[in-house]
């Protein structure tokens, strides 16, 4: 064997080994989420009925809307059981995907605990998205699903359209979770110039809710608004996943999807990370 | 007269040390404001006047209406509500509430004014605009006593909601917890932004009488709406208020009675 083999085996070696130890450091993140969420207790019982009482108003909102409609007829290209369906199913979804990345960084900037960040040895980004994957993870296997349960026992909820529907559903969804991270972390570098970033995060709430298309489907929005949405990364949060849960996506439209998907994740991921580079060598801390 | 003179010294306070950060202190203003406009987004976008006219018979505008009215009546409510939604964590867990117990003012008003959310206050310009463009399109002129009735009733529906809220906290003083059973209700509160007859009469039911937020906003809006069928809610909105406030009064000082510290 040659020096030059030699060597690129070591290095492969020494790759893979810090590869797997990183690894490990981040399990260990998404562990710390997912014991962080199990500290509270009556959260669940609410949460489920705060998810149920969401839904209810919107189911009776949709009622109304076809309520002058024949049975079976669609408006702007949903019938109202595909409504009630992308209602349900889209809130399910929403109480597995939302993060609060952007509230820990706030919170992390105003007490000056993001001076304990700088010195540790990891990429800060992917931590806070490993750790609102635990959090989601803990939603999954203690909120989610008897929200889901308690949702489809209340509203006549259509099953996925399909095997491979729902696998690009699940997919997508995931997807959604990583672009609303992105999202949510680019908004908690805002903390870094403004230091306290409330009136931001309050009014991105409810400005997701919308252009993500969780309240209204595209269709619904005027053709100039629609024209935007359709290029914004938003769309991937919760209109996509839901297109797929329906069968609204054509099986040739799914690679260029998927194809969006993953360049929408890199764009944001950069720009994330371009702000954080930014926001560290501008870095003022408060407090101590 | 005194005590008065304390509350707004506890405002005033409070104003300051909001105001350290100007900058995000007006975007949160600009982001509230944001909030109840982007409902009134889903408003419009939904019931576009062409494939959608109404809900259920009710008009793009008096749906319009009834959302702008809420927005008085809410926005109120908020800015005094920001304790109210800490309480459990901050004055029972945390023990606070021991020195609120300690100042010879009453404890209600003290936890009300130690924290405000001044932001809200943008609302009730959202609202106002609304119900001016909304009732323009449905051509309703204002006398002076629909003013006086705008006026009454949107602080009849704020005394409702603190009500509801104060009753809720009262609870925590019997069993803790860091969040409460409150958080379910706050989201109640968006059935009261709609026409009430767009829900089922199980819903109906529960918002005109065990959590009454139907008359926050849509019983009062019906005397502008011309709907007659409502009228005994509709002016008994301010009676409805008043016995709100009593239960939670009494609610109140029953829980501050069992008041027992965490200690430390």
């Amino acid at each position: 064997m040659n020096a030059e083999a030699l060597a690129a085996g070591k290095a492969a070696f020494a790759f893979d080994r810090s590869f797997k130890s990183d690894m490990r450091i981040y399990a260990g993140f998404i562990r710390n989420g997912f014991l962080n969420m199990l500290a509270y207790r009556l959260r669940y019982v609410t949460g489920i009925l705060t998810y149920l009482l969401l839904v209810s108003v919107q189911f009776f909102i949709w009622q109304g809307v076809y309520s002058d409609s024949a049975a079976g007829a669609t408006i702007k290209g949903y019938s109202l059981s595909e409504m009630i369906t992308y209602v349900a199913i889209g809130w399910i979804a929403r109480s597995f995907y939302h993060s609060n990345i952007d509230y820990d960084i706030a919170d992390l900037v105003r007490t000056g605990q993001i001076s304990i960040y700088l010195i540790r040895p990891v990429n800060f980004q992917l931590m806070l998205i490993f750790n609102s994957m635990g959090e989601s993870l803990f939603r999954i296997a203690c909120f989610s699903w008897p929200i889901a349960l308690t949702i489809l026992l209340v509203f006549p909820v259509q099953l996925p359209a399909g095997l491979l529907a729902f696998f690009m559903f699940c997919f997508s969804t995931l997807v959604g979770f990583i672009v609303l991270a992105q999202f949510n972390f680019l908004i908690g570098m805002a903390a870094f110039p403004l230091k306290s970033i409330q009136g931001i995060m309050r009014a991105k709430y409810f400005i997701i809710q919308l252009l993500s298309g969780l309240l209204l489907p595209l269709t619904f929005f005027p053709d100039w608004f629609r024209s935007a949405l359709e290029v914004l990364p938003f769309k991937l949060i919760s209109y996509i996943p839901l297109q797929f849960y329906l069968g609204k996506v054509d099986s040739s439209q799914i690679a260029g999807i998927v194809l969006t998907q993953v360049a929408w994740i890199a764009v944001l991921w950069f720009a994330g990370r371009y702000f954080w580079m930014r926001a560290f060598s501008r870095l003022t801390l408060q407090g101590g | 007269m005194k005590a008065v003179r304390i509350y707004l010294a506890y405002f005033a306070q409070f104003l300051k040390s909001r105001l350290v950060y100007k900058g995000d202190f007006f975007a949160s203003l600009i982001g509230t404001a944001f909030i109840g406009a982007g409902g009134l987004l889903f408003i419009i976008f939904l019931i576009d006047g062409e494939t959608v006219k109404a809900i259920k018979g009710w008009s793009r505008s008096e749906v319009l209406f009834v959302y702008g009215y809420s927005l008085l009546a809410t926005a109120m409510f908020s800015t005094l509500a920001p304790n109210l939604y800490n309480f459990a964590d901050r004055y029972i867990i945390q023990g606070e509430f021991d020195r609120v117990l300690l100042r010879p003012l009453n404890s209600l008003c003290q936890v009300l004014f130690e924290s405000f959310n001044l932001e809200s206050l943008a609302n009730i310009l959202v609202g106002l605009g609304v119900v001016l463009y909304a009732g323009g399109k449905l051509g309703i002129t204002l006398t002076a006593l629909d003013l006086v009735w705008l006026v009454v009733s949107a602080f009849s529906g704020a005394v409702i909601l603190l009500s509801v809220f104060i009753f809720l906290c009262s609870l925590s003083f019997h069993w803790e917890d860091k969040i409460g059973i409150a958080p379910p209700f706050y989201n109640m509160i968006n059935f009261g932004r709609y026409p009430l007859p767009i829900f089922n009469n199980l819903i109906q039911f529960i918002l005109s009488w065990i959590v009454p937020f139907g008359f926050v906003a849509f019983y009062p809006a019906t005397h502008f709406l011309g709907r007659d069928e409502f009228r005994y809610y509709c002016y008994g909105t301010p009676f409805m208020a008043l016995a709100c406030l009593i239960v939670a009064w009494f609610g109140w000082q029953f829980g501050v009675s069992r008041y027992s510290s965490t200690g430390n």
